[in-house]
């Protein structure tokens, strides 16, 4: 089995030192804030979906038997905080379709040499921000919680197929949201 | 039609990608996340001692109530009609709730096991979701 890094703080809190749980509310809450806002795009209702994962993954302790890492279990619990809140919303998420042939795509290292790191990350969020919620969560477990296919199948419940696909497709709409954003970078590497 | 390269590919872009999104996205998270857990958890309902004692032994308590029910209709005897005399010689399981006043009514040690099955089932499901 796998070894879980947050055994140690978890076994505390089981023994009664509850406190224990400020680690985890440490260790978790910003990598929690930009999984939630995917779904959630407004700042302080992402942090409302992050405080009630954290207590509702709280009192679900008990429940935890370490089938999983505890990251992908609670994870599990900030992708369904955030699905219950959009759907609180009336807002479900988006599919967008998009052109098949760009469903391969690749990341051109020049085109992100040639931007200054505040200007790319400005760039980046506001096209992971433009992004269908679909897409755009399956990007930040991949790539921002560093979490492997069949975690992330544990995490949406979504078929490994359907994860693939979206990687890919999300991978596209994001290249094609930064092309948008900054058209020169396609000119420049086309021509 | 142009040939776009997949990141299976090209590594380099794919570890580019990996390290700009977390750059990018993963800010710290206010203090007022903590802060606000801390309040929160502190708020929750703490069960006394006793009653987190029920609710994780419960299953062990349960089966033992169960079993000291099913041992005593044995050993004392189900009465041989539901309604005995309190002048009946032989004492039984039922008789001795009636006269000691814990049942209404000579009833069968069946019905008082079922009953008190049932009583401790909810009593505990009720417990347990506090």
């Amino acid at each position: 089995m796998q070894y879980d890094p947050d055994a140690t703080t978890l076994q505390l809190i089981r023994n009664g030192m509850t406190d224990a749980y400020a680690q985890i509310v440490q260790r978790y809450a910003a990598r929690a804030l930009s999984l939630a806002s995917r779904f959630v795009r407004d700042q302080q209702a992402a942090e409302d979906v992050v405080q009630d994962a954290f207590v509702r993954a709280y009192t679900a302790l008990p429940s935890f038997h370490g089938d999983a890492l505890f990251s992908t279990w609670f994870y599990r619990i900030v992708y369904n905080t955030a699905m219950n809140a959009v759907q609180r919303q009336r807002r479900q998420p988006e599919l967008t379709e998009i052109d098949e042939d760009s469903l391969a795509v690749w990341t051109d290292t020049d085109m992100f040499a040639q931007l200054e790191a505040a200007e790319l990350d400005g760039l980046i969020r506001e096209a992971m921000d433009a992004i269908p919620p679909l897409y755009a969560v399956v990007l930040d477990l991949f790539y921002v919680q560093d979490r492997r296919y069949d975690e992330i199948v544990a995490i949406t419940g979504m078929p490994l197929g359907t994860v693939k696909t979206r990687l890919n497709r999300g991978r596209a709409l994001l290249r094609s949201e930064l092309l948008q954003r900054c058209p020169e970078l396609f000119s420049e590497r086309t021509s | 039609m142009t040939h776009i390269p997949s990141n299976d590919e090209h590594p380099d872009g794919e570890r580019l990608l990996r390290s700009s999104l977390q750059r990018a996205l993963l800010k710290p998270a206010p203090e007022s996340i903590a802060r606000a857990v801390q309040a929160r958890l502190a708020a929750l309902p703490t069960p006394s001692p006793w009653l987190r004692g029920l609710m994780r032994y419960g299953g062990v308590v349960g089966v033992t109530v169960l079993l000291a029910a099913v041992i005593m209709v044995v050993v004392i005897g189900e009465p041989t009609s539901a309604t005995p005399s309190v002048a009946m010689p032989d004492r039984t399981f039922t008789s001795v709730l009636h006269e000691i006043a814990l049942v209404p009514t000579p009833v069968s040690a069946t019905t008082v096991c079922i009953i008190v099955f049932l009583l401790y089932g909810f009593l505990s499901t009720e417990l347990s979701r506090r």
